[in-house]
């Protein structure tokens, strides 16, 4: 009886209202928990950075409703990502693509990553190597108090 | 009148901020100290004329005169007194009068402060700070007053934006721009240093305590956004790479690298460009980071204003503050040769190196996601979005580079390390983190992330907790006194440096506590209506009530959600859903219980009229180790500041 009053009552809300998360969830199922993790790739097209799983916006609402039905309908997170994609273009996902111009911004921190070590590694090597070095002549044994002197020094 | 008086004043300020830039050109031509002192009058007059323009404009919040045009926009008759006071910075034209008010403070300060010890640079200094206070006065009394009034007068006023009501906003706005306008100091020191030609190092070091100071305003300005993201937002997390966020973050990355690597310059006076390149981009990236935020260029929940002669002005001043800068530096670039000597690939200078050359890239990073969606959107028309998704997989292993650098830098000694000298310092923190992962391991922990986060926060720790136990040792030895006393004197011998440690160790903390929260963090979203019950992790939580309440200038549904750990009942929690009167905009007010270390964090986002509510749980493991880490961390950077001066320094 409870179940089907509360059924109602969100048919209800479905067709009136504003109130987004309500239509979706009694307790989460793994359903759920799939459709959240979809939902947070996506991007709510309406607002600012936000993705569909922590929007309140009413697109974000028909968008999740769009992910829980394909997933139902069997599709897999791929397919529903492409199929996003294949609507709205890159801007729907909530990291850019991984392909033509978009690979700038995937790699390019790592080469500049690799590429200032390699100069830095060169560069300090030269600087190494123009270095005049230290006198090489043994220096004399260090007696106790010394030691534990220099030692000190070392460490800080 | 009270507001024309602050009008007034600060055109004043304005007029005298040339004056201050004239005088200072004459005490150079002249060789008159008297101009130089005079420039100096200058700066104090101008501090207290944007002094009284702050107050005018307080004054008009707390009567709320509406006849106010920026009163009326941020402010409204319910609005609480505590709020009237921060709403001066709750719109474009109040931060930015706070901003130069800040910068007036700081360099009225630094100027009487160090005028004795500094004498012949000081009208160098003036004309510097004059031309940054000069670029913001002329954006504010020309095209962005918070002056102006408004007519006909309206009833009421439209109201502060109802997230910014809230303790964390109060202080978050004044902190980051104490952090900004902080490294204006090390920065109009270094611009005064590359126009005298006094290019030793002296500016960084009589600078040392005001970079740690700004640093530490940023640090606790981010955290305490990040904190108020957290209880306010309502979405349980406190760092979206959000492009505000970013916008604090890339000076905080570069001006990081700078107060690492000027310990290279005092030491080992190498890197004279190198200091100077960096503290220049920290001071860009603070005026950009200021601007990003208040241009409204980024479309972002923080971003209020949108108008294109603001945003021409602020890229044209933006622009001459670089333009001159990397200028004098590329002009004075053959007089800063300084001898390179490098006597290792190992040793600490060269970790600093390394250390600069990832914080730099993380900075790079953040830039480039940041700008990345603006840039394509103008060259090609595409549209893209950069994500937290994509900061996860880029920033995090730079940023797991760092914190390994971290472990290693301060334990290798400067010029050169012997194996034996590496093998003493590393193999029981290397040790340790294998151990810290083996264990990890088997009790069931696989995130590849998690497992590479604690190795490093494992070999760092070690590093440090190992090398203090050393000193300390040696201490209690000669002093013939308990392990105790020796760290203590250990601690105070070498404050700088053990100081710099705990900040260090507060990182190691903070990092735990992001890895712990962000990984392992659980969600549930429920619908349920009283006596409806759900489980997330190891707790019921129970809807036993749902009823109306009010604040002063605010309307809310309040969920009364019991939470029982087994049978036992924890607390209540009233997560809220409120409706602000004069805006009608609904915020969600989360409810907040700390346990095991971790928040079990409530939001109740709908309500229908049917007494439906939607109720979102979230637990976040170890969360308080985030903001005790960003205690600790400011406690060793008081710590650092307030050591005894050395003779040297």
């Amino acid at each position: 009886m409870r179940m089907s009053i509360r059924f109602t009552l969100i048919l209800l809300l479905i067709l009136t209202s504003p109130w987004p998360l309500l239509a979706e969830v009694q307790d989460e199922t793994a359903l759920d928990i799939q459709v959240r993790e979809i939902a947070k790739t996506l991007r709510c097209t309406v607002c600012q950075t936000e993705n569909i799983w922590e929007s309140g916006a009413p697109l974000a609402q028909q968008m999740r409703g769009v992910v829980r039905e394909r997933l139902k309908l069997g599709h897999s997170p791929e397919d529903i990502q492409e199929y996003f994609l294949s609507r709205y273009g890159d801007y729907i996902m909530m990291e850019p693509p991984k392909h033509g111009v978009n690979w700038l911004i995937w790699v390019g921190p790592f080469i500049l990553l690799l590429g200032g070590g390699l100069l830095l590694y060169k560069e300090v090597n030269g600087w190494v190597r123009g270095t005049p070095s230290p006198p090489a002549a043994a220096p004399p044994p260090l007696d106790e108090q010394a030691r534990q002197r220099l030692e000190r020094e070392l460490e800080s | 009148m009270i507001i024309e008086i602050g009008h007034f004043s600060v055109i004043i300020a304005l007029v005298l901020s040339v004056f201050g830039m004239a005088s200072s050109a004459l005490a150079l031509k002249t060789r008159n100290p008297d101009w130089a002192r005079s420039g100096r009058m200058a700066l104090t007059l101008i501090f207290s004329l944007l002094s009284i323009g702050m107050l005018s404009l307080v004054y008009s919040f707390i009567v709320r005169d509406f006849s106010v045009l920026y009163v009326a926009n941020n402010s409204n008759s319910k609005l609480p007194f505590f709020y009237t006071v921060s709403a001066v910075w709750g719109g474009h034209e109040g931060s930015l009068l706070l901003w130069v008010f800040i910068l007036s403070v700081f360099s009225t300060l630094a100027v009487w402060l160090h005028w004795r010890t500094q004498p012949t640079i000081m009208p160098y200094l003036i004309a510097v700070e004059c031309a940054i206070i000069f670029g913001f006065l002329c954006l504010i009394v020309f095209l962005s007053s918070p002056f102006e009034r408004l007519l006909p007068v309206p009833l009421d006023g439209k109201d502060l934006n109802p997230l910014l009501q809230d303790p964390a906003m109060v202080m978050h706005p004044p902190m980051l721009y104490m952090g900004y306008v902080g490294f204006s100091i090390p920065f109009s020191f270094a611009m005064a240093a590359l126009f005298s030609g006094r290019l030793g190092e002296e500016w960084i070091k009589v600078t040392q305590r005001w970079t740690t100071f700004a640093w530490m305003c940023l640090t606790t300005g981010i955290l305490l956004g990040g904190y108020w993201a957290y209880y306010e937002l309502g979405w349980g997390g406190y760092w979206g790479w959000d492009p505000v966020e970013n916008a604090s973050f890339m000076p905080w990355l570069v001006g990081t690298a700078y107060l690492h690597s000027v310990l290279v310059q005092e030491k080992r006076k190498m890197f004279k460009v190198w200091n100077l390149f960096l503290i220049i981009v920290t001071f860009s990236l603070s005026l950009i980071g200021t601007f990003l935020v208040r241009s409204g260029v980024l479309t972002s929940v923080h971003s209020f204003a949108t108008d294109p002669e603001r945003g021409l002005y602020i890229l044209i001043f933006v622009g001459s503050v670089i333009g001159i800068a990397f200028g004098a530096l590329i002009l004075r670039s053959n007089k800063l040769k300084s001898q390179v000597e490098m006597d290792s690939l190992i040793s600490r200078e060269s970790i600093f190196l390394f250390n600069n050359l990832f914080f730099l890239v993380a900075a790079a990073t953040v830039f480039l996601g940041t700008l990345y969606p603006l840039i394509l959107e103008t060259l090609q028309g595409a549209k893209v979005t950069v994500g937290p998704p994509y900061y996860n997989a880029v920033f995090m292993p730079i940023a797991l580079g760092l914190l390994f650098l971290m472990g290693i830098g301060p334990y290798i000694p400067w010029r050169k390390a012997s194996v034996a000298s590496l093998k003493k310092s590393f193999s029981i923190p290397l040790l340790a983190g294998a151990v810290m992962v083996v264990v990890l391991a088997i009790t069931g922990i696989r995130n590849l992330y998690a497992l590479a986060g604690t190795y490093v926060v494992a070999f760092s720790g070690m590093a440090i907790v190992l090398d203090f136990g050393k000193v300390s040792q040696l201490y209690a030895q000669r002093n013939s006194s308990n392990i105790f006393k020796g760290c203590l004197s250990a601690f105070t011998a070498n404050q700088r440096r053990y100081a710099a440690m705990l900040t260090h160790i507060g990182v190691l903390v903070l990092v735990i506590g992001i890895i712990a929260s962000t990984i392992y963090q659980t969600e549930k979203v429920v619908s349920m209506q009283v006596g409806d019950e759900f489980t997330i992790a190891d707790y019921r939580i129970k809807l036993t009530e749902l009823h109306e309440v009010e604040g002063g200038n605010w309307k809310a549904e309040e969920g009364v959600f019991q939470v029982f750990d087994g049978a036992t009942l924890l607390t209540e929690l009233r997560p809220q859903k409120r409706i602000y009167n004069a805006t009608k905009t609904p915020t969600t007010e989360s409810a907040i219980y700390a346990i095991n270390m971790g928040h079990i964090f409530l939001t109740m986002p709908e309500v229908s009229p049917e007494g439906v509510a939607v109720a979102r749980g979230v637990i976040n493991p170890l969360i308080l180790w985030v903001w005790g880490g960003g205690i600790i961390m400011g406690l060793g950077v008081i710590l650092n500041i307030l050591r005894p001066r050395k003779k040297d320094e």
